[in-house]
Order: C-alpha cells, then sequence, then structure tokens
C-alpha cells in the first residue's frame, strides 16, 4: 500500500520514498511535480489541502476506494488536512482533535489550564477582549499573534490597546504576556503516551521574532535545565492527548519559570532536522513520516558535539554584494550553505523567516562555540543590500 | 475556459511549448500525465500548476481522477490525443456532458471492426476482406488466397498486428495475440505501398488534409530497421486519397478533431482502406506537415478539443517542400549513439535521440532511437539526403541484417 504525503519538500518526498514502495504525493497547486516524483512509481495529484470541502471530496472519491497505509505530513499547512484524511480513511496518524489543539493557539492554552499545568501557560487574553488586554498591559508589553499562524508571521510586540486594537481581523488573535528569556525548541518522538527528546535547540530571533539560528544542544540549558525543560513539554503534550508521532515545541525558560510558545505535530523545520541527525544520528524526516506504518529510527549517535543552522538577514534594499561565508576559527566548520539572493534582487523589510536571505550549517566542538560562530557569520555582512547606507 | 488534458505522449508534443496549444490561463489548465515516455518532461508549474501524475496503465484510477478532477473543478473541455485514452475521454465527455465526440461516434475511430462493417453499411467498398474472430476459434481457411494479417481489434501503433502466410500461421498469430488478453480480427494482406492522410475536420467538413507515403508498412516495425512518411508529391495522387480519406471520414461521421487514416495502395492503384483513428498520427507525422504545409495538427487537435476553431489561413494548400520524417528504430543490443552529425547533411531539419525506455525491445511503430526530419525539393532529392543520413547513423551502430537505404529506394515511389 502507499504512503501519502500531503504537502512535502523534495528532501520530505525523498525522504519518505525509502518508507514506501509508492507514495501519493498530494501537493498545492503550482507543485514542481518533476522534484518530486520518482519515474514510474509515485502518484502525484495537486489540490488546495487546506480547502475542507475539496479535501472531503478528494478523500471519498479518491481516497476511500483505495486507502493508502496512511496520510502524514511535516509541514505546518499540511498536518490538519493529514489528521482529517487519516480520520477520514480509518489509517492510523494523530487523531484531528490533538492536531487541532496543537494548531490553534487558544485552544492550546485552554487545554493546558484545564490540565492543571497552567504554570506553563503566559497570562493571555483573545484580542476581542479589550478589558482583558487593558489588563495584560498594565503588567507590561504583550505578544499579539494569529492563533493559527505559521513561519513567525504576524507576531507584534506591542504597548497599547490602541495597537491591539489596530490590528485587522483580531477575531482570529491572541494576545499574550511578552516573556523576558530565552527560547528552545524541542523535538520530541512519542510512542504510547511516553514522549522522548530527539533534540533541543536554542533559538535566537530578530526583528518581529524572526528566528535566525537554532543551536543544538542549547549552551545556555544545563543538563537538569534540560531535564525540566523536557517534562513541561511531557505535560503539554500528555494534556493535549498527544501520545504518538513527533513534535516540536518552542518554549521560553526564565530563571526557574517556564512557559509554552506553541506546539506542533511534526519536526521543526529550519534544517532542525538536520541538527538533530548531525548530533543525535537519527533520520528525524524518516521517523516522523515513518511512525504510522510502526516503522522506527534508532539512533546510531551523532557525528560531531554540537551543530548549528544560522540565517543571513540583510537591510531591504537592492542586494549589492554577496559574499562566501567563512569563518576564521578552527572550533567549527560550515558544512553547507546558500543564498537566495543574487545582486540585483530585492530583500524586504525582515517580517518572516521568507525575508531571511541565506543560510549556513555549522558542526562544532561545542555547542557555545557553535553560538560564537553563528553571530560571527551574522556579523559578516554575506549579504549586502543598498538599504545598508540609507 | 477550464480544460484537461490526458496526456500520454511526450508532454512538448502534446501541449506545445509553455503549454501554448491549450487555449486557457495555466490556472484553468489541469493535466493528468505519466512520467513514462517523457510525459513530464519539461513541465513547469507556471505552465501547468494543476498536475496529476498516474500510472497511466491503471485505466481505473486514471477515470476517477479525471472525473474528479472535472466534477470538482467545473471543467469545461476534456482533451485527450492518445489512442489509448480516445475512448475513456469520449465516455467522461457523455456522461458528464461536455462537449466533443462521445461514446457512440469515437468507437467507430477505435474499434477496427465496427469501423469497417460502418464503412460498409454506408457504401464504401474499398476494403480488404476481413472477419471477426471467435474467441479460442481455431481458423481453418480464409476466403482469399495469399497472406493473412491478424491483428486486433483495438491495437495501437501497429503493436498487435502479426501477417501470417498460411492457416498455420494464422492461428499460431491467433494464440499469440489472444495470449495477451486481444479480441481480434482477420483479414486479407493488401499487396502494395502504404498511405496516411492526415487531417483536420471541423463540425464535419475536412478544413485540412496531408497525405503522405509511409517508407516501411507500420507493422514491419523490428529492431535496427527503417521506417518514417514522407508527404506526397504527386498532386492527382494527393488528390485521389483526400477524396477516399474524406468518403471514409463523412461515412465514419467524424465530428471535429485531427484524424489520421491509412490505405493501401494495389498494384493497380487502386486504393484500400486500412483505418483511421480520430486522433493525430504520431512518430513525426506532425513535423512533416507543418514543414510542408505550415499546419500544426498537434494544436489545431488541441484546439478543437477545447471547441475553438485553428487557423489554417496560412496553410499552404500544396505542400512546398518534399518533407519526410526517418524514424530508425533501436537496435537488437539497445547500444545505440547519438548521432547529431546528420545535421550537417543538408536538408535536414530536425534530429532527437531518444534512448531506449524498455531493454530489448521495439515497442510500437513509432518507438523510434533516431527520428530525422528531411527536406528536400524533389523527391529524388529527398531520397538521396535520407540515405545519406541515415548510412551516419549505421556507421554508428550494428549493421541491420537489412541494408536500410535499399529498402528505403525500393520503398519511395513519390
Amino acid at each position: 500500500m502507499a504512503l501519502l504525503v500531503l504537502g512535502a519538500s523534495a528532501n520530505i518526498a525523498r525522504a519518505a520514498q525509502t518508507l514506501a514502495e509508492a507514495l501519493i504525493l498530494v501537493q498545492m497547486s503550482g507543485a514542481d511535480a518533476r522534484a518530486l516524483v520518482r519515474d514510474d512509481v509515485d502518484e502525484l495529484l495537486t489540490l488546495d489541502f487546506t480547502d475542507r470541502e475539496l479535501l472531503e471530496s478528494f478523500g471519498r472519491a479518491l481516497l476511500e476506494p483505495r486507502p493508502p497505509a496512511a496520510v502524514v505530513s511535516v509541514t505546518e499547512h499540511g498536518v490538519e488536512p493529514a489528521a482529517f484524511l487519516s480520520h477520514l480513511l480509518g489509517t492510523p496518524g494523530t487523531p484531528l482533535k490533538v492536531v487541532e489543539r496543537t494548531r490553534n493557539k487558544s485552544l492550546m492554552r485552554s487545554r493546558i489550564a484545564a490540565a492543571g499545568i497552567g504554570h506553563l501557560n503566559p497570562a493571555y487574553a483573545s484580542a476581542t477582549d479589550r478589558d482583558a488586554v487593558r489588563q495584560l498591559l498594565e503588567a507590561g508589553p504583550v505578544i499579539v499573534k494569529p492563533v493559527d499562524g505559521t513561519a513567525s508571521e504576524q507576531i507584534m510586540l506591542v504597548r497599547s490597546v490602541q495597537e491591539v486594537e489596530a490590528v485587522p481581523d483580531r477575531e482570529g488573535f491572541i494576545v499574550e504576556s511578552y516573556v523576558e528569556g530565552i527560547e528552545y525548541s524541542i523535538d520530541s518522538f512519542s510512542h504510547n503516551g511516553i514522549h522522548t527528546a530527539v533534540g533541543i535547540a536554542e533559538k535566537a530571533t530578530e526583528g518581529p521574532f524572526v528566528e535566525i539560528s537554532h543551536v543544538m544542544p542549547p549552551p545556555s540549558l544545563t543538563p537538569d535545565a534540560q531535564a525540566r525543560v523536557c517534562q513541561a513539554v511531557a505535560e503539554l503534550l500528555d494534556a493535549l492527548e498527544l501520545a504518538d508521532g513527533p513534535a516540536h515545541t518552542e518554549v521560553k525558560v526564565a530563571g526557574d519559570a517556564m512557559i509554552v510558545v506553541e506546539t506542533h505535530n511534526r519536526p521543526g523545520g529550519d534544517g532542525i532536522a538536520d541538527l538533530v541527525g548531525m548530533t543525535r544520528g537519527i533520520d528525524w524526516r524518516r521517523a516522523s513520516l515513518g511512525w504510522p506504518l510502526g516503522i522506527r529510527e534508532p539512533e546510531r549517535g551523532g557525528d560531531v558535539p554540537a551543530a548549528a543552522m544560522v540565517f543571513f538577514t540583510a537591510p531591504p534594499g537592492t542586494v549589492t554584494a554577496v559574499e562566501t561565508p567563512s569563518l576564521e576559527r578552527s572550533d567549527v566548520t560550515i558544512v553547507e550553505w546558500g543564498l537566495d539572493v543574487s545582486v540585483g534582487d530585492q530583500v524586504r523589510e525582515l517580517r518572516s523567516s521568507r525575508d531571511r536571505v541565506g543560510w549556513a550549517f555549522l558542526a562544532g566542538e561545542s555547542p557555545e562555540a557553535c553560538r560564537d560562530a553563528s553571530a560571527e557569520l551574522r556579523a559578516s555582512d554575506i549579504v549586502r543590500t543598498d538599504g545598508a547606507q540609507l | 475556459m477550464k480544460v484537461l488534458v490526458i496526456n500520454r505522449h511526450a508532454l512538448k508534443w502534446t501541449t506545445g511549448p509553455n503549454g501554448d496549444y491549450v487555449p486557457a490561463e495555466p490556472s484553468d489548465r489541469f493535466l493528468i500525465t505519466r512520467t513514462f515516455g517523457s510525459g513530464l518532461a519539461g513541465h513547469g508549474p507556471q505552465s501547468f500548476p494543476n498536475v496529476f501524475v498516474l500510472d497511466m496503465e491503471d485505466r481505473e484510477r486514471l477515470e476517477q481522477v479525471a472525473r474528479w478532477i472535472i466534477r470538482t473543478h467545473g471543467v469545461d473541455f476534456l482533451v485527450a490525443l492518445h489512442e489509448k485514452d480516445m475512448l475513456l475521454a469520449a465516455r467522461i465527455r457523455e456522461e458528464l456532458d461536455l462537449p466533443g465526440m462521445y461514446h457512440e461516434r469515437t468507437l467507430r475511430f477505435r474499434d477496427k471492426i465496427l469501423m469497417k462493417e460502418t464503412l460498409l453499411a454506408g457504401g464504401y467498398r474499398k476494403l480488404p476482406r476481413f472477419r471477426k474472430l471467435a474467441p479460442g476459434e481455431v481458423v481453418e481457411s480464409v476466403p482469399w488466397s495469399g497472406k493473412t494479417v491478424v491483428k486486433s481489434r483495438w491495437g495501437v501503433g501497429s503493436s498487435q498486428v502479426r501477417i501470417a502466410a498460411d492457416i498455420d500461421a494464422v492461428n499460431g498469430a491467433r494464440a499469440e495475440l489472444e495470449r495477451m488478453g486481444d479480441e481480434l480480427e482477420i483479414e486479407e494482406f493488401i499487396e502494395g505501398p502504404m498511405y496516411h492522410c492526415d487531417s483536420v475536420v471541423r463540425d464535419g467538413e475536412v478544413i485540412f488534409s496531408a497525405p503522405s507515403q509511409y517508407i516501411a508498412r507500420p507493422g514491419e516495425y523490428g529492431p535496427g530497421r527503417v521506417a518514417g512518411s514522407v508527404l506526397v508529391s504527386d498532386s492527382n495522387l494527393r488528390e485521389k486519397l483526400r477524396r477516399e480519406d474524406s468518403e471514409v471520414l463523412r461515412i465514419l461521421g467524424m465530428e471535429s478533431g485531427v484524424t489520421h487514416g491509412e490505405f493501401f495502395r494495389r498494384p493497380s492503384g487502386e486504393f484500400v482502406f486500412c483505418e483511421v483513428a480520430a486522433r493525430p498520427g504520431g512518430g513525426g507525422i506532425d513535423d512533416i506537415v507543418a514543414a510542408g504545409y505550415g499546419v500544426e495538427l498537434i494544436r489545431a487537435a488541441v484546439q478543437l478539443q477545447c471547441g475553438v476553431s485553428p487557423d489554417l489561413t496560412h496553410g499552404a494548400k500544396q505542400p512546398t517542400t518534399v518533407a519526410g520524417v526517418i524514424g530508425i528504430y533501436h537496435s537488437a543490443d539497445g547500444q545505440d549513439r547519438e548521432t547529431s552529425d546528420v545535421l550537417a547533411v543538408p536538408g535536414t531539419r530536425s534530429y532527437e535521440f531518444a534512448p531506449q525506455e524498455l531493454p530489448g525491445a521495439v515497442r510500437h511503430c513509432t518507438d523510434y532511437a533516431h527520428k530525422i526530419i528531411v527536406e528536400a525539393t524533389t523527391p529524388e532529392e529527398f531520397t538521396a539526403r535520407v540515405e545519406r543520413v541515415v548510412q551516419m547513423v549505421r556507421r554508428t551502430e550494428v549493421v541491420s541484417e537489412q541494408d536500410p537505404a535499399a529498402e528505403m529506394r525500393a520503398r519511395v515511389t513519390t
């Protein structure tokens, strides 16, 4: 039986192709089919799988007659449709209600509170609840974000009710007290309700909370603190009833306090799966895709003690020069790098992950060395724009 | 206008560069294709953002997906140019009330017995004698002398055609083809060269027609051999063929589309109908028609299936050149090599090399390793140029049992 993968990138398609004889790749319109399918093996179908009515019609007409062995997705927009199809077809996967709790931050906050682990929540309110928002603001700045946002889009740090009320379509936004501290992401795998961390990354952000680096293992967390973070994640996943499969959870740590930022039933993006592979020897993409088929990935041990993914940014404007990233240190090497722009391209203001201009994977002798090298690389102006002189 | 294209050929052949044969905005184009046979080669998401890649041999799946696309997206027109998809497309059109040829009419261009029976019933007599074979039937005699053709009612690309010299051979061929699950017929073998007529029909009227002669009979394909066809230069012969073809299309009730009709020509000069399809001919026929007449058959076929009348005003009434396609099949060992040097031969308009996709066999009559379009001002010059091209290809490959250049000289009689 085929494995159905929703919204695969070329990397994900390649990983999935190691798991099943044939794939059914379901992609959004505009897919580059040639980069995804194996000749004479895989099927590829395009549709807007975020349209529930269309997805149901698709499932009933084309999947029910020949159900796949499982329906999986490791992209943010695909996890809920995948759960919907799994439910429709009766194939194994993360239950739809669980995915909805991870996708909707208001639902997630409610579940956390109801489970008696409210200390993992920041103070929060609906963006339409003026009084509650006012109360939050009395304690300090707040974060306004869409309840179902992705890729750091539309996240705002605001300090007044007026700013909150200026947000269009406030019904879809949640307001949370801004919590100081360092943010970590924990990729975990759950089996029968037992949650195991496969990698913890320390995150750095810039501007409107756009992620600019991930360092694994986290240089700023002691082993004891790492254990407490993992415990918090386990409590969260229990509260959401996520018993099987991958999760990517973001947690802010300030002293002894831990606040869950968000969680997803998929592996982390931004190359985190590669960091897990480099430091733990786990094929995290394959593990995240194959679990409904009963396929488990062994931990083979990492090739390096630490690794990092660093992203380059540049001031908005026209690209005037690009340079090859290089490091003048012996304890970190650049494993791979790439730029998304070239001279003459326009760089937009940094509002989301899509506005980053390049990336590099680093392998290092220690997490601290990777963290420092990430900062050095980011300071070295790999991409220069005329906006820098303005 | 929303259009669904079911493609089984090389994608560029069916839809044109960037899908520009399809008269719809890219977002309104839906494409079902396969990876095999370059069906996905050159696909650009900007030309066909709505792409569906399937195993096209899985008929049930193909039909499921096609129906779902049409119903869900409100597709207005369904385009299919491969023989294997013509009936499926007609049935879906009919059931979903889409314009275009329906099943009963299309069947006459697909079922080689019904085709001839319909012509007979319409008063057309220039047919080989034929009869249907019952499953498992042992043929004891045939009511004609000479060789017998055993072939599938539903064959494609001459792959299910056998020429039998005697009754034992007839029964041997019958058993072989039946094992493939075919329904069969037998018909008398007609001596003489074969011709084809490629026509554009709009609302039952033939608005363009290009007669050509086959260099080798389509059923005679095999490793290392040479095939192809050349536009007919003789104006009398051309007109006779056009008349025959028009009559056949009229009786069969062709509505709108591009057709590919085949005829034998007895030594007496009489034409005898072989078969006709309601889709464009393959193997470079469109290239020689474009070279000789300036008419793009594939674009016209797609347009007509989309309810758009093709603009043929720039097409010539007579061929302006002697244009032909030369196809050289893969050699038996499959060790064929690209020979683009042939482009240096004067009059060589294009050269395409296709590495063998399935080892050890020539799959059908247009499964060429080398496909070369050659032009000349006279038939003699054409023959000389083709000889040279074939020799150049041969210099790089295993020599065929036959001398292809000699075969060509014997066959090209235009």
